[in-house]
């Protein structure tokens, strides 16, 4: 009944004041609204798109970054289909602190969710501390997408969100194969249960 | 000018008194948050502890005393907004030598109409004494910030200030005081305070969110050094708020939701049925105490409001604004080097990383090493065995390091896994909370005698000793009993992991003998009866003589005389040996008597067979004490039902799910309509201090102590005509025993309906 053929939810993660919110906020309202107050707790934003004749709803989730929420946002993890990873190119820290955010990913959110490393800020170039390549590099050796933004200059914001809808859809028609309709699929608006993530490995 | 701020700082207590948490001690000036880390009072020991043992007679007065200020107010009809009070008018309180000489009716004054903006600053002048005082405070901080660099090293402070700075840049900025240049001085006062108060208050540290708080602080006071102060005074408060345990948020989730559920069961039902009871999207409003959900003029107004209804709660001598250190910092906290051994390299540094509540890079640079693909799933096993070793070394030194350890332990676990060891009967500890300093479940299995008493009917008092010593920890008899009686909906919990309960229950036989008997007392709630309840059963077997002598004395002991007895008892635990089991026995039977079945207050009373209610169904409820409630600030509940209550028929209309309730209130940020909410909060609050609906222990522990204290008791019966029950909602209620005795009064029970006003 639900106007849509799929339903992605996407958590957003990553340190304290790296554009998180700027980012969710750029893409489903079209606003930058500096000056906003941090985040506390979690968010919680929708915006439908359409991709190839698809109506995708995506249900972003916008997580507080300081490690004191974090147990809140770890609640929110098991049930996403996507994490965008978000760091900001220009703090070091932020950067360094993503083998902690992969820790947490690892042991909280389910084992099939589709993980994106965004280096935002992009607009502060001269400010820059994390160079392109070496965030490539570690995207890569984590299986990880890749993808630099500027929520202030609306800079591959569309497109952060837009290619993750199209890896989710791709998976969940890859996963429907895969399983035979046997299990349930992300995306079809469904209750997903996913397999207890630390009772894995 | 200077008299405000005197007149102000020694406020005392009335009207406030009856959200005292822990605060039950008297006399005690009272003032304005804005004020109150301002109040110096040297003759006057105001210890939290000390409160416990505050002579038994005062507190029954102060109680009625609040009753006549919240009658007065409102009588038959709400009265209507008052305007601000203004100067002039501020000037009718005073006497000739510039001093309050109607505190508690000034405090109403302010509750029911804020103050003018221009009286919230601490005034330029102040009397010599008070002149001095914040003179003395303000190097005191001022030396503070110099010491920044010998209290913590240069990276550190960097860290901490950059953190800050974040948070700063983005805090209040469309306000006047705060826009414009990065470079306003106005910005740096606030991370400079900020910061100070991190590294002077390690265990604690800084947390978003905290700069919201002291935000307006500064834009008031706009001074830097009194606004520390202040904010010193306010974190007394809501430190717990900010604790990475996160216990003291779930206690105040756990007491919306009753809210919520008791006032308008057919919203609580609609959240239920869409997942949304937990109530999560209120996080914010709960942690900042609803400062980001009004535009920043009316959350000043808010704020006064709000903190004229606070139960008084001075410092002892003067703020302190040092707080407690980082106890055995980093890895030499961990003594026992068995545990030591039980954390990987890794894992020793992750939980110096969450002690510091921040997430801090690593110094390496992140490549594949770092990366623990597999190792991370370890942790729950390893913090269970935290837990586990930790009981075995329980001595009262190791108390708050094993609260360290704990803490680290609940939040390596997930989300709020904690909530459901918390039910929102917690009875008055007053005496304890205070300290608004969570501990781990099993730091709290450790010291805390009062479990015992669950079963047992003989307290050594000798053994209670202890616990008035723990109140520093904030130790509190309510969570720890509540463990056992988790009658109430359970919260989410991560199955995937949860050592929370497991290395808790693993841990009971090694944390006291009288395991057995906690153990069937937690089955207990969960249907089984046991021997050891037997003194539970009497209680309940003569709770439902509706019109017994008994329950009659129940009744009336709620304002009698006996009542101020039972609190007495209840803020001191030393006193209250002997008292102890039936105390927690009634509890007990409150938490678990009730059952969906038995909507009305003049429903017979469930047998005791009604134990098998199960502890997760939704079920009627009472609501816990004024100065339980809202553990310190029972006021902002009222405001967060209001707000829910505002929207609760769109919400209902519109079919809203989870996510568009928190997106429909996330919406609404900075934007609701503060009339309407302290209209009805107002309203709300009233019908619920009036009602006395809340969890009367008093009640139950005098009957079930002994149905001869009706007899002592029997002049207060005239009381009784006063209507000590009155449902807030026509939802269900639980037939616990003072709502059965509520019907034997002649019934004014319909008459207030906490129902929204559709």
């Amino acid at each position: 009944m639900e106007d849509y053929d799929y339903l992605f939810k996407i958590v957003l993660i990553g340190n304290a004041g790296v554009g998180k919110t700027c980012l969710v906020r750029r893409f489903t309202q079209g606003l930058f609204p500096p000056g906003q107050g941090a985040t506390i707790g979690v968010d919680f934003m929708i915006k439908t798109v359409e991709i190839n004749g698809e109506k995708v709803k995506l249900q972003i989730w916008d997580t507080a970054g300081q490690e004191r929420f974090r147990s809140i946002t770890q609640s929110y993890y098991r049930s996403a289909n996507a994490l965008i990873l978000t760091y900001d190119i220009t703090c070091e820290d932020s950067f360094r602190c993503l083998p902690e955010w992969l820790k947490e990913i690892e042991q909280y959110a389910n084992n099939q969710v589709v993980t994106i490393l965004v280096g935002n800020k992009i607009d502060l170039a001269d400010k820059r501390e994390v160079l392109r390549q070496r965030a490539e590099d570690f995207a890569q050796a984590q299986s990880m997408l890749y993808l630099e933004t500027s929520a202030k200059e609306s800079d591959n914001v569309e497109k952060l969100f837009l290619d993750l809808a199209c890896e989710l859809i791709r998976e969940a028609k890859q996963n429907k194969l895969d399983n035979n309709d046997t299990a349930p699929m992300p995306g079809e608006g469904k209750t997903i249960s996913y397999l207890n993530c630390c009772s894995l490995n | 000018m200077h008299k405000h701020l005197v007149t102000l700082i020694n406020l005392s207590p009335v009207l406030v008194r009856l959200s005292s948490n822990g605060g039950l001690g008297h006399h005690k000036p009272q003032r304005c948050d804005w004020l109150r880390a301002a109040s110096c009072r040297k003759n006057q020991v105001f210890g939290i502890c000390s409160t416990s043992l505050y002579p038994v007679s005062a507190v029954g007065r102060t109680l009625s005393r609040v009753q006549q200020a919240f009658t007065w107010s409102y009588g038959e009809e709400i009265k209507p907004f008052k305007p601000p009070l203004n100067d002039s008018e501020f000037h009718s309180y005073l006497n000739g030598q510039g001093q309050l000489t109607r505190p508690e009716e000034l405090r109403l004054r302010i509750y029911h109409g804020g103050v003018e903006p221009s009286l919230r600053k601490v005034p330029s002048f102040l009397p010599t004494e008070r002149m001095d005082y914040m003179k003395k405070k303000t190097r005191e901080y001022e030396q503070l910030k110099r010491e920044w660099t010998a209290r913590v090293s240069h990276e550190e402070l960097e860290f901490i200030r950059g953190n800050v700075l974040k948070d700063v840049l983005r805090t209040d900025r469309a306000h006047p005081y705060y826009a414009g240049s990065e470079d306003s001085p106005h910005l740096t006062a606030l991370t400079d305070l900020l910061t100070t108060f991190a590294i002077t208050h390690p265990q604690i540290s800084y947390c978003q969110g905290m700069s919201d708080i002291a935000s307006p602080i500064l834009a008031v006071m706009d001074n830097e050094a009194h606004t520390f102060i202040c904010f010193c005074g306010i974190m007394k408060r809501l430190e717990g708020n900010f604790r990475p345990d996160g216990q003291l948020m779930s206690i105040k989730f756990q007491h919306l939701k009753l809210l919520v559920q008791y006032s308008d069961s057919e919203f609580y039902s609609y959240l239920v049925s869409r997942g949304a009871d937990d109530l999560f999207f209120c996080y914010r409003w709960l942690l900042l105490e609803l400062k980001r959900e009004f535009a920043f003029n009316d959350a000043l107004r808010m704020l006064e409001v709000t903190w004229s209804s606070l139960p008084p709660d001075p410092p002892e001598t003067e703020v302190e604004l040092l707080g407690p250190l980082l106890e055995g910092d980093e890895t030499t906290s961990f003594k026992d080097e068995s545990v030591v051994n039980c954390l990987k390299g890794d894992e020793v540094q992750t939980e110096k990383q969450h002690r510091r509540h921040m997430l801090r890079p690593s110094r390496e640079e992140p490549d594949m090493s770092r990366i623990p693909i597999t190792e991370g799933r370890g942790a729950p096993t390893v913090g269970s065995s935290i837990e586990i070793k930790a009981v075995e070394y329980d001595t009262s030194e190791e108390i708050r390091e094993k609260s360290n350890l704990q803490g680290y332990c609940c939040q390596k676990q997930t989300s709020f896994g904690e909530f459901e060891y918390y039910t929102a009967q917690s009875e008055g500890s007053l005496d304890m909370e205070d300290a608004e300093q969570p501990q781990g479940l099993m730091t709290l299995e450790l010291i805390n005698p009062r479990r015992q008493s669950t079963a047992d009917s003989e307290n050594d008092p000798g053994e209670r000793t202890p616990l008035i010593r723990n109140c520093d920890y904030g130790l509190s008899p309510v969570s720890s009993h509540s463990v056992f009686t988790s009658g109430l909906p359970i919260w989410k919990t991560d199955s995937s992991s949860s050592p929370t309960s497991s290395p808790a229950n693993s841990s009971w036989p090694v944390v006291t003998p009288d395991f057995p008997a906690m153990s069937t007392s937690s089955s207990a709630a969960n249907g089984s009866e046991t021997p050891q309840r037997t003194g539970k059963k009497v209680l309940n077997s003569s709770s439902p003589g509706i019109s017994s002598p008994t329950a009659n004395s129940v009744k009336t002991s709620v304002i009698s005389p006996s009542h101020t007895q039972t609190r007495s008892f209840l803020s001191s635990p030393i006193q209250s040996f002997g008292g102890g089991s039936s105390l927690t026995g009634s509890r007990f039977s409150a938490n678990n008597l009730p059952s969906p079945g038995n909507t009305s207050p003049s429903t017979k009373p469930n047998t005791p067979s009604s134990l098998k209610t199960d502890s997760t169904s939704t079920k009627p409820c009472s609501l816990p004490p004024p100065h339980e409630f809202g553990k310190g600030n029972p006021f902002m509940l009222f405001l967060c039902l209001s707000i829910l209550l505002e929207h609760r028929d769109h919400i209902i209309k519109n079919n809203m799910d989870y996510n568009e309730i928190a997106m429909h209130f996330d919406r609404l940020v900075r934007r609701h309509n503060l009339s309407r909410v302290l209209q009805r909060a107002k309203t709300l609050f009233a019908d619920y201090l009036q009602s006395e609906v809340w969890d009367s222990e008093e009640g139950d522990e005098v009957s079930s102590d002994s149905p001869t204290t009706a007899a002592p008791q029997s002049p207060s019966l005239t009381i009784s005509a006063r209507p000590i029950y009155r449902p807030l909602a026509s939802p269900p209620l639980s037939p616990n025993s003072t709502y059965n005795l509520a019907t034997t009064i002649p019934s004014p029970s319909a008459e207030v309906s906490l129902s929204p006003v559709s």
